[in-house]
C-alpha cells in the first residue's frame, strides 16, 4: 500500500527537508498528490559541484535555483544551504540571498569549498537580516563589512571559516553586532588580513577557534572577552594572547603557543575539565588556583612535568588525570631527566582516583613520572596504561617495569590497555 | 509496581510497563504526567497506536532514556566520550530501523508524531529520506508503491517544465 502519499503534509515536508532540493523537485512527477508538495518544503539545499560545467549546464543550474527559490511557498524559509565547489557570481548569489531574506530566512549556510576561486561578497541585506538565527560562512569575503550597517538581532550561531577581512576592524564589527550570539566557530584563513583577532561577545557560551593557518607576525595577538563562556576549544600558534576571566567556564581544550600562556591559564581557573597541550617553558599563572578542576588531560608531547606538578598542586578537587601524546611522538625521545619535586602535591596524595596514560612510550622521563605518581597517589583506584604499538617484546618490557613499580594505594588496579 | 513505572495501553488492548523517565520522551505522555492525569494504577490509553508499534516505541525510548538533556551533555562530557557514545547510539538506531519493513516504518512515524517524540520522528524521517535520495521517480514509485495517476501527456508536460531536475 502507498503509505507515504497518505502522510500528513507536515511529515512529508519534514522528510523532504532532509534531501537536496534536486531530489525534492523530482518528486513533482510521482503522482498528482506530489505535484506541488516540493514548493512547501522549508529547507533548500543546492549542490553545485561540476567545475567543468559548460555554459549550458551553468545556465540550467541558475534557472533551477531561481525557480525553486522563487516558487517556494513555505510559511517560513527555515534554511538555505549552498554547497559549491564551483564559483557562482556575486550577482547570482546576491539575488538568491535577497529572495531568501525576504522569505524570513532562519539559517544560511554558504560553503564554497574550492580554494582556487577568490571568495566573493554576499549582499548587504544579509547583514541586517533580523530573522537569521544561524549563519555559516565558508570562503567568503567580508572586506567591505565596515562600509555598511550590520545588525544581527536574532543570531545565535555563527561560523566564520576561511573568511577574508579588510583589517582587524572587520571581524570586530561583525561580532559586536551579534547581541545574542551563543556559539561561534572561527577557522582563520592564511591571508585574512587580521593581526589582532578580537572576540568580545558578552552572550557567547561556546567558542571553537582555530588560528593556526595565518602566517603569524611578531605582533599577532588573540584577544578575548567572553564572560559567559562555558565551552572553549582553541588551537593557536600566535605571539601573544590577552584573555579576560571566564567565571562560567566548564570545559576547555587548549592547544596553544603564546609567549604568555599564563594569561590563558589564569582566565580558565573556574574550569571543571581541562585539556592542555602547551609549548615548553609555559608559565603557570602565579597565585591562581583551579578550584573546580576535576579532570585534567595533559599532553606529553613536550614532557613539562614541572608545569604538571604546579597544576596538580593548585587543583584541590582533581580526581582524574589523563596523559596523552597528541603529536604522536614526532619530537622524539627527549634526553631529559626529571628531578622529583621536594614536596608531593596534596591532590596526588589524597585526591587523585584515576590515571589514564595513552601512547605510553616507556621513555626514561615517562617512567620517572609514572613511578612518582604511582608511589604517591594513596587514593588511586585505577591506573590505565596504553603503550604505543611497538614490538611485542618492547611492550612486554614496558608493562613489566610498570607492574614492578611500588604503589602508594593498596587498592589500586593496574590496567594495561 | 514501583512509583516510577507507568502503564501504557495500546489501541488493541495490550498493556506495557515502562519507566516514567523513558515515557517522558513523549511530550504528550510527559504533559499527562505533569497535569496529573495519570492514576498510579491505571494504564494510559493510547488510541492511535497498536501493540506491535507501541512495543517498538518503547524499545526506542528505553534505549534513549539517558540522553534526555542532550544540550547539557555536550558541554559536560569530553569530545571523545561524546563521539563514542554517539557512535554506539547511531549503530543501534541503524540496526533498529533496518529490522523493520517500510510499512512498519510509516506506522512508527505516525505513532511518534501522535506521541510527539521528536528524536524518533527525526530518525524515521531520515531513514525514509535515504530511500528517496539519488533515485529516479520510477525507482521512488516502486519503493513506496506510489501509483502514477498522471496521463502520459500530463507527465511529459511536468517533466518538460522541470527539465533541469530530470536532466
Amino acid at each position: 500500500m502507498d503509505m507515504i502519499s497518505f502522510l500528513p503534509n507536515d511529515l512529508l515536508f519534514k522528510i523532504l527537508s532532509l534531501l537536496p532540493t534536486k531530489d525534492v523537485l523530482k518528486t513533482c512527477v510521482l503522482s498528482k498528490r506530489w505535484q506541488s508538495v516540493w514548493m512547501f518544503v522549508p529547507k533548500l539545499e543546492y549542490i553545485l559541484s561540476d567545475r567543468n560545467a559548460d555554459n549550458w549546464s551553468r545556465w540550467r543550474d541558475v534557472w533551477f535555483v531561481d525557480k525553486t527559490l522563487i516558487s517556494n511557498k513555505a510559511h517560513v524559509l527555515e534554511s538555505l544551504h549552498f554547497k559549491l565547489s564551483r564559483k557562482v557570481s556575486e550577482s547570482e548569489i546576491g539575488f538568491w540571498v535577497k529572495i531568501a531574506v525576504g522569505k524570513g530566512l532562519r539559517e544560511l549556510n554558504y560553503e564554497l569549498s574550492c580554494t582556487i576561486d577568490e571568495p566573493i561578497r554576499l549582499p548587504q541585506i544579509l547583514y541586517v537580516c533580523g530573522t537569521l538565527v544561524v549563519l555559516k560562512l565558508t570562503n567568503v569575503s567580508l572586506t567591505d563589512v565596515t562600509t555598511f550597517p550590520v545588525r544581527f538581532l536574532s543570531l545565535k550561531t555563527l561560523h566564520l571559516r576561511s573568511v577574508i577581512y579588510l583589517d582587524d576592524e572587520s571581524p570586530r564589527k561583525i561580532l559586536s553586532s551579534c547581541t545574542v550570539l551563543e556559539v561561534l566557530v572561527v577557522n582563520r584563513d592564511r591571508n585574512d588580513n587580521v593581526k589582532t583577532f578580537s572576540i568580545s561577545v558578552p552572550s557567547l557560551q561556546k567558542l571553537i577557534y582555530d588560528g593556526t593557518c595565518p602566517t603569524q607576525e611578531d605582533d599577532s595577538e588573540f584577544v578575548m572577552n567572553a564572560p559567559s563562556l562555558k565551552y572553549l576549544e582553541i588551537v593557536d600558534h600566535g605571539y601573544a594572547c590577552r584573555i579576560e576571566k571566564m567565571p562560567e567556564i566548564v570545559t576547555a581544550n587548549v592547544n596553544a603557543v603564546y609567549w604568555n600562556t599564563d594569561n590563558i591559564l589564569s582566565s580558565l581557573t573556574s574550569v571543571k575539565r581541562l585539556s592542555l597541550c602547551l609549548q615548553s617553558e609555559s608559565l603557570y599563572p602565579t597565585g591562581e588556583i583551579f578550584h573546580q578542576l576535576v579532570e585534567l588531560e595533559f599532553c606529553t608531547c613536550d614532557p613539562e612535568w614541572d608545569l604538571l606538578m604546579t597544576l596538580l598542586k593548585h587543583s584541590p578537587k582533581l580526581r582524574a588525570l589523563k596523559l596523552n601524546d597528541r603529536r604522536d611522538g614526532i619530537l622524539g625521545e627527549p634526553l631529559l631527566h626529571w628531578d622529583e619535586p621536594s614536596s608531593v602535591p596534596e591532590t596526588l596524595k589524597f585526591g587523585l582516583e584515576t590515571l589514564e596514560w595513552r601512547n605510553y612510550r616507556g621513555w626514561k622521563i615517562y617512567e620517572e613520572l609514572a613511578k612518582f605518581i604511582l608511589k604517591h597517589s594513596c587514593s588511586l583506584k585505577t591506573a590505565i596504561f596504553s603503550p604505543v604499538a611497538t614490538s611485542l617484546k618492547k611492550k612486554h618490557g614496558m608493562l613489566m617495569e610498570l607492574a614492578l613499580m611500588s604503589r602508594g594505594s593498596k587498592t589500586c588496579q593496574l590496567v594495561f590497555g | 509496581m514501583s512509583s516510577n513505572m507507568i502503564m501504557l495501553k495500546s489501541s488493541d488492548g495490550a498493556s506495557f510497563e515502562i519507566e516514567e523517565a523513558a515515557a517522558r520522551k513523549s511530550k504528550i505522555i510527559a504533559n499527562m504526567i505533569e497535569v496529573e492525569c495519570v492514576d498510579e494504577d491505571k494504564a494510559i490509553p493510547l488510541q492511535n497506536v497498536t501493540g506491535n508499534i507501541l512495543a517498538l516505541v518503547i524499545e526506542y525510548c528505553n534505549k534513549h532514556i539517558v540522553d534526555d538533556d542532550d544540550d547539557v551533555a555536550t558541554e559536560e562530557a569530553s569530545e571523545e566520550e561524546e563521539e563514542a557514545k554517539k557512535k554506539k547510539v547511531d549503530d543501534w538506531e541503524a540496526e533498529f530501523m533496518n529490522s523493520m519493513s517500510l510499512e512498519t516504518m510509516f506506522e512508527l512515524l505516525l505513532a511518534a508524531n501522535y506521541l510527539n517524540i521528536k528524536s524518533l520522528i527525526d530518525l524515521v524521517c531520515q531513514t525514509i529520506a535515504n530511500n528517496i535520495k539519488d533515485k529516479t521517480p520510477e525507482e521512488v514509485r516502486k519503493i513506496f508503491s506510489i501509483e502514477n495517476d498522471f496521463t502520459p501527456e500530463e507527465e511529459e508536460e511536468i517533466r518538460k517544465e522541470n527539465a533541469w531536475a530530470f536532466g
